[in-house]
């Protein structure tokens, strides 16, 4: 196989697009994991869902897109809060492994009750930017996706912001460093890990309306995403926000570069062979401390 | 004296109860069993295939059913999962012992089915694109749509002939459609000569809606032509990332998924300037058996979809051969499909032939000239063909017994 | 630790045996009485199917408490082998099925190798990923796997001559190997090594400083989980003669995860009476399809709030309630 410079750089180029949007799912497992110590299988199918909300607010309700968004964000971040509430709350005590498959029980709950009211067609957004691709050198750049990535950025940035910057993000990451010791500050743990929920649930649903724009809206996004956000999470350092967010560029350069220095059908297997390597020297993942501390 | 009573009394219980047999048999319905895809990923044409023969079931119940008996369809979901499939099949035939059975809507599914109805003596149909089964069927299950390879070579010529293209590309989901697919284009259009060849393919895993790694290595190899051949919920971001990814420059083709509403709901006015190959039962067909369907079809469900027509077909022909059968015997009823010729379907003529067991050997191109509404497109190509399609031959002989084939040859004209 | 791994709840050794072998008694007589029924025999062969598979997880993901959920791949992976050593190879039923039991098992240990030094997530992680690319290498393997159209025309059992024809033959197959699958699970829970698998499962790091070597007793946990996940599937090729990787999906394990819960991720009786539940649910629902998926999930979230224990729990809870003694008393007069 001959080496193609040009073509390696394009392939890093998107893979890092993509990457913001595993970042974002793996940032959502992080921050749930973090606080309330449960590995929510379910993430993809929140994305998922988002996308599909945002879909119908924008062909029901007389909102443009930012509105419609803005509707599946507060949608997607009710729905998960509620779902803690009556279902989780009461578990935290048992076994781990039972509340893991409660969540992949919620995946398929919610990814069975989109494929019956939504039907099995995939659809999509409409075009709001051009698609022609614009070459910067070597590299193809799509404008739209442009568009779509600054967008997660931003929402990264603001995410980190909420949580460094502001009394409730602070008061969650204490939450999730030491529950008893948030306690005794005063901080209501219960209401810091309902609300963990509801933010991982947005995060997922930026991610899943960016998923949306790049490829479409389906029922089966949701199981793809969950994979690449939960392998991310891991492959960064799961718990801990900043290290989740890279592992979601390096997952998504990891992945395209291997596409085109291995093979293009066996991407995944490619890829996953990779960060199954690395996790075996480095179990805590690539940018978190050994021990697996809980940073968010 | 008492044993002519007693014989005359046997006679008369055992007419009784023969004629009430009968009577029972009359009433009773004719049962078509269908196994097909109604949810899951195949769901985006298992479901409204389904549909289509409940509806065009109830239109025939309207009219008296066939042969004065009411037509019942019972059917499970095979979620396009083979093993499903064959544990529907099985149902079907040994438990609620149906008279037709449609063995299932993926071209897998069909496959390990099929024995099912073999082994239970049921006439069979189906639409599954597979020359695999058709070769294996020995006569057993005939086909409601166009061959593949009819449409495709069609598409490959029209490429070649009509748009001169030379360099093109292949995009394919790695399963057992996209590869025969890829194959049967390249073969079609190399052959057409001019230099013309296949410069790149480039594969893709079943399911994937990334392509994106596959098309940047696609757009440097300088392309005047890129066919997609992708299936279901995926062909949209195919589609729509091909053209982000390949600019306006190069020719887009497809096949008949992009016949369907809903796939052109998603792309939009991305579509226009793309090609597609397809069968002859779209809006499109001016013939009035065609639109008389697809006119009722979207009246009632809202959406015509090109597979409702193969639905449409199936049950139209099957019925027809019932009735000249006027029988429900398996053999019976697939010897008057075989001795069909020019029966009319909303497809076209529907004429049997023995030798490959295809049918319906019309293939059309249609320039996607009306961006999310296909009813605008614009038919731009039709090829016929009445060359058998594989050079494999059905063997009839098992079930239709020695002699059979030579006799239909003969029939048919043909050697 | 948690109440019902040491005690055995329930009725003494002799009532147990009584109970035992009049349920084999029975379950060998239903050929014989419902010979017609052939729809209830495909039932019982389900069970059976579903039965194994299910004894297999509930050792490795139950008992020893490994994040695994790559169950359904490795029964998958059993059925390819046996489908080769039978189809391709002519090799004869029996041996295919040990052949594909023992490589299924050596998968297994394989991934408890450096599953079992980490916990939590990655262990999850790194299954259920496996399961993803076992099932796309089943789509591209072509020569082996017969590609995404599947693996056609495996050949029917033939067992000391006699060649499998009709349901009732593959019912008594089944059965004596999920009788297989019981008695080995039972013995291994029993065992030593079943009760240090347990114990490492409820508090892995209190079991290590007691000097166990955990990393030892994982592996053969996962070995033997994934060897019955191997026999199941060499079964199930021969049954259905075609396999394809879509029954080797996500859906199944959701089915066994479901059961699981319902029964008691630590109750073999539960477990058994979640199979029996969950078969003739699921055939019957199978027609309001995908709703059958959505009740699974609720009955997850229901049992994990209401019932985590399962139905085994519930049972050896009301046993206790019902019999007044104490369980410690209970031990004594079981040993």
């Amino acid at each position: 196989m001959e080496f193609d410079p040009g073509l390696l750089a394009n392939q890093v180029v998107w893979g890092v697009m993509v990457g913001i949007s595993y970042s974002l799912l793996a940032m959502s497992f992080s921050l749930i994991f973090a606080t309330s110590n449960t590995i929510n299988f379910a993430i993809g199918e929140f994305a998922m869902l988002a996308a599909y909300l945002c879909f119908t607010a924008l062909s029901k309700l007389p909102v443009g897109f930012v509105g419609a968004a803005l509707v599946s964000m507060v949608g997607i971040a009710g729905f998960a809060m509620l779902l803690e509430r009556i279902a989780f709350r009461r578990l935290y005590d048992l076994d781990p492994i039972l509340i893991l498959i409660g969540t992949i029980g919620v995946s398929s709950i919610v990814k069975n009750l989109v494929l019956i009211i939504w039907g099995p067609y995939s659809m999509s957004f409409p075009r709001y930017f051009p698609v022609e691709p614009v070459m910067l050198g070597p590299v193809l750049i799509i404008p739209q996706n442009v568009v779509v990535v600054s967008v997660g950025l931003v929402a990264m940035i603001c995410f980190h912001l909420f949580m460094t910057r502001t009394r409730l993000g602070t008061a969650m990451r204490a939450t999730a460093q030491n529950i008893r010791g948030a306690t005794l500050v005063g901080i209501n743990p219960r209401l810091c890990v309902n609300l963990s929920w509801g933010l991982g649930a947005m995060m997922a649903g930026i991610a899943g309306v960016m998923i949306a724009f790049t490829y479409n809206i389906s029922v089966d996004m949701g199981g793809a995403s969950g994979l690449k956000g939960f392998t991310s999470a891991i492959l960064g350092g799961f718990g801990n926000l900043p290290a989740s967010m890279a592992g979601g560029v390096v997952l998504g350069i990891v992945e395209n570069a291997s596409a085109e220095v291995f093979s293009h059908e066996y991407k995944d297997v490619v890829a996953f062979t990779v960060i199954v390597l690395i996790l075996l020297f480095k179990p805590s993942g690539l940018f978190a401390r050994s021990g697996g501390a809980r940073r968010i | 004296m008492k044993a002519l009573l007693c014989k005359l009394t046997a006679a008369v219980l055992l007419s009784v109860g023969l004629a009430s047999t009968a009577a029972a048999q009359a009433q009773e319905p004719i049962r078509f069993g269908v196994s097909t895809a109604v949810s899951g990923d195949a769901a985006s044409y298992g479901k409204p295939f389904l549909d289509a023969i409940q509806y065009v079931a109830d239109e025939f119940n309207k009219t008296g059913g066939i042969m004065g008996r009411k037509v019942q369809v019972i059917y499970y979901d095979d979620r396009g999962v083979p093993d499903q499939g064959l544990q529907a099949s099985k149902k079907l035939v040994f438990d609620d012992k149906v008279h037709v059975l449609q063995p299932g809507s993926t071209s897998g599914v069909i496959l390990s089915s099929m024995p099912v109805g073999k082994d239970g003596k049921v006439a069979m149909w189906g639409y599954g694109l597979s020359k695999q089964w058709l070769v294996e069927s020995e006569g057993a299950i005939f086909r409601s749509a166009s061959p593949d390879q009819v449409m495709v070579s069609g598409l490959a010529n029209f490429a070649h002939a009509q748009r001169k293209l030379r360099r093109v590309g292949i995009l394919h989901i790695d399963n057992f459609y996209g590869e025969s697919t890829r194959d049967l284009f390249k073969t079609s259009f190399e052959a057409a000569g001019d230099n013309a060849k296949v410069i790149a393919i480039a594969t893709a895993s079943d399911g994937t809606r990334d392509f994106s790694s596959q098309l940047l290595t696609l757009s440097r190899a300088k392309l005047d032509g890129l066919v997609i051949i992708v299936t279901g919920s995926n062909f949209g971001p195919a589609f729509r990332q091909a053209r982000q990814f390949l600019g306006k420059d190069v020719v887009l083709m497809a096949d008949t998924q992009m016949a369907d509403p809903k796939t052109r709901a998603e792309i939009q006015e991305l579509a226009v300037g793309a090609f597609y190959a397809s069968s002859p039962m779209t809006p499109l067909n001016p013939d009035p058996v065609a639109q008389r369907w697809v006119g009722e079809l979207r009246k009632k469900f809202g959406i015509y979809q090109e597979i409702m027509g193969r639905a449409v077909v199936g049950m139209t022909v099957m019925k027809e051969a019932i009735e000249r059968a006027k029988s429900t015997d398996s053999v019976a009823i697939m010897k008057e499909v075989h001795k069909m010729r020019n029966f009319a379907t909303p497809a076209g003529p529907f004429t049997y032939d023995p030798r490959d067991g295809e049918a319906l050997k019309t293939g059309v191109v249609i320039e996607a000239t009306g961006g999310s509404d296909p009813t605008k497109d614009k038919v731009v190509f039709t090829s016929r063909s009445s060359d058998p399609v594989y050079k494999e031959r059905i063997d009839y002989t098992r079930i239709f017994g020695a002699g059979y084939r030579e006799q239909l040859y003969k029939l048919h004209g043909v050697n | 630790m948690s109440g019902s791994s040491e005690v055995r709840a329930g009725p003494g050794p002799r009532a147990r045996m009584l109970l035992h072998v009049g349920l084999i008694a029975a379950l060998l007589l239903v050929p014989v009485l419902f010979h017609e029924h052939l729809f209830l025999l495909r039932l019982f062969v389900q069970m059976f199917l579903g039965a194994t598979v299910l004894m297999g997880f509930l050792v490795i993901l139950g008992f020893s408490k490994q994040f695994s959920l790559a169950q359904v791949a490795i029964y998958g992976i059993g059925a390819y082998i046996a489908a080769n050593l039978t189809a391709t190879l002519g090799v004869s039923f029996v041996p295919a099925m040990l052949i594909s039991g023992l490589v299924a098992g050596l998968v297994g240990a394989l991934i408890a190798i450096p599953g079992a030094r980490f916990v939590g997530p990655w262990l999850a992680l790194v299954t259920f990923a496996f399961a993803e690319i076992v099932r796309i290498l089943m789509a591209r393997l072509k020569p082996l796997t017969g590609g995404a159209v599947g693996f056609r025309n495996i050949p029917r059992p033939e067992i000391f001559g006699y060649r499998f024809t009709g349901e009732a033959d593959y019912y008594y197959l089944f059965l004596a190997m999920a009788l297989l699958a019981y008695f080995v699970t039972l013995r291994f829970r029993n065992s030593p090594q079943g009760r240090i698998a347990l114990a490492i499962g409820d508090n892995p790091d209190i079991a290590a400083s007691l000097g166990v070597n955990v990393f030892r007793h994982r592996i053969f946990a996962f070995f033997i989980g994934s060897m019955l996940a191997g026999f199941a599937g060499a079964a199930f090729a021969a049954y259905a003669t075609y396999i394809s990787p879509e029954s080797f999906g996500l859906a199944h394990t959701i089915h066994y995860l479901t059961m699981l819960v319902v029964g008691g991720l630590e109750s073999i009786p539960g477990a058994l009476l979640a199979v029996i539940f969950f078969t003739f649910s699921h055939n019957q629902l199978m027609a309001l399809h995908p709703w059958d998926l959505i009740l699974d999930g609720f009955i997850i979230l229901l049992f994990m709030n209401v019932m985590p224990r399962g139905l085994g729990g519930l049972a050896s809870d009301l046993w206790h309630r019902r019999s007044g003694k104490r369980p410690e008393i209970k031990a004594e007069a079981a040993s």
